[in-house]
């Protein structure tokens, strides 16, 4: 889900409480189709638990981008491929764990 | 009336990837070789500012009280101290509120210094420095930390890729950057990398991010860095080797890392940056002799290159392949400190660094890197993976 302005349509990415487009105070959480297109993409070398990992930048249909996980390795990806959000459930160790947003290709 | 307030001393220390003195000594190394180049002394001082010692940095390396410091060491009354930081560009930054306190008439001189230090894999202890894990995935934003990002390299590897997909930049044509920038330092003696490379080694070091490759990236750095501003007349009076800054321009981008309302490789706060220094210093791309240009990884220095007017947008990278950017070859003499990647780059200091080889330029001091007949420069740095940059016009005095 991600915010909505109600006046002028516009996804707000990161989320805020009020739309930067058309400064109107009137928002509202909205479900996104979870579809769009890989923008870019490389290897999180070192990154915590998720070290050699792919990560990438998704654009969505709904027209605003998106850092995230992308379930699979560089060398079977293209720039402008179709992919689809999923949720990854990652261990934290000991009792954490977080959910996160992923992109898998179509 | 234009902008014209001097730079009357530089002070840099070498550029490496270890130095056993700390932070302190590389701070005061830097200023007591900026103060001796200004022939100024310790009590000439009237203002202070500084920035913080680093990212991943050893507790005894951090000093938030820095600018105190320097003030009880040089013995002064300043009538500013302050640390400033935003990012990489944090030390330029401060030399812009120093031109401020100048021209408010409050301070003669102001001294702007810098330094870094960081901890080395082989002094790693958990225990002691465990905590700058989250302090460094935490630049990274709510969102994007959560993926556990620990270097800007991510972003920039990603830029790289849409800059080669955009425009049809070659893998190779971009390898030219780095080996240009390494021949560059191989004539400075206080570049931490200075071993001449092939376009063959570049292709063939380890990936870091893809499509980044070692010899892409910056080192990690250590040094310290130091200048000294003067209003003309103070300048005049000390009668040493001034140089004016006579343009400043910086603009932020509403994004704090990857830019997430406009392509990657438009780099639309630097473009305006740009203008505005150019257009209060009075002069155009077409009059810069020299540039130091803050550029950590390859593929975005050569965007960089184009934002601030070098080049057409996608076409640096075939210019720099070309020798267009070489000293004493082409159009424009660009790092010719050997820049990030070669210079090295501690990114706190990098912004002094970049000051000091302009103003050597300048001087006509430069030695074998000499750029003929340099008399207009100009400095660039910025923050995040160029969310917001900042432009000075340096002129020769």
């Amino acid at each position: 889900m991600v915010p909505r302005c109600v006046e002028c349509g516009k996804y707000i990415y990161p989320p805020r409480d009020f739309c930067p487009f058309c400064n109107s105070r009137r928002t509202e959480w909205v479900e996104v189709e979870g579809e769009g297109t890989l923008y870019a993409f490389t290897t999180n070398p070192e990154g915590l638990h998720f070290a050699g990992k792919t990560v990438g930048i998704v654009e969505l249909k709904e027209g605003f981008k998106v850092f995230s996980l992308i379930n699979a390795s560089v060398d079977e990806l293209e720039v402008g491929q179709p992919v689809k959000l999923e949720f990854t459930e990652v261990d934290l160790g000991g009792e954490r764990k977080i959910i996160l947003h992923s992109f898998t290709p179509i | 009336m234009g902008l014209r307030v001097a730079v009357i001393g530089v002070g840099l220390t070498e550029i490496r990837r270890k130095w056993d003195a700390d932070s302190r000594q590389l701070a005061y190394e830097a200023v007591k070789s900026a103060l001796d180049d200004a022939g100024i002394e310790p009590r000439d001082v009237e203002g202070i500012l500084t920035t913080p010692q680093g990212y991943f940095t050893d507790p005894r390396d951090v000093d938030r009280f820095s600018p105190q410091r320097m003030g009880e060491y040089l013995f002064v009354n300043a009538k500013v101290q302050a640390m400033v930081d935003i990012g990489g560009m944090s030390s330029m930054a401060a030399v812009k509120y120093g031109v401020y306190e100048i021209l408010m008439g409050r301070c003669r001189t102001v001294l702007v210094y810098a330094s870094e230090k960081l901890v080395s894999r082989e002094r790693w202890n958990p225990s002691v420095h465990g905590y700058l894990v989250p302090l460094v995935n935490g630049l990274y934003g709510p969102y994007d930390s959560k993926y556990g990002v620990m270097r800007a390299a991510v972003y920039y590897a990603m830029a790289t890729q849409r800059y080669m997909y955009e425009f049809g930049v070659s893998r190779e044509t971009i390898a030219h950057l780095p080996v240009v920038l390494r021949r560059n330092a191989s004539m400075n003696e206080k570049a931490q990398m200075r071993e001449p490379i092939t376009v063959e080694d570049v292709l063939r070091s380890r990936v870091i991010c893809p499509p980044l490759r070692l010899l892409d990236c910056c080192p990690t750095s250590e040094g310290g860095g130091a200048v000294i501003l003067a209003d003309e007349k103070t300048a005049k009076d000390v009668g040493g080797e001034a140089c004016y800054i006579t343009g400043i321009g910086e603009v932020h981008d509403p994004t704090s890392f990857f830019p997430v309302y406009h392509s990657v490789t438009e780099i639309p706060s630097a473009r305006m940056a740009v203008h505005e220094a150019f257009k209060q210093a009075g002069v155009n791309v077409k009059d810069v002799d020299v540039a130091e240009v803050y550029g950590p990884f390859s593929g975005t220095e050569l965007m960089v290159y184009e934002e601030l007017g070098f080049f057409k947008r996608g076409e640096a990278g075939k210019a720099v392949e070309e020798g267009r950017t070489m000293i004493n070859r082409g159009d424009v003499a660009l790092n010719p400190s050997g820049g990030r990647l070669s210079l090295g780059h501690p990114p706190y200091v990098t912004p002094l660094a970049e000051i000091y080889e302009v103003v050597t330029q300048l001087r006509g001091r430069a030695g074998v890197r000499q750029v003929r007949d340099a008399e207009v420069g100009l400095v660039h740095a910025e923050h995040g993976m160029m969310n917001g940059n900042i432009v000075m016009i340096l002129e020769a005095g």
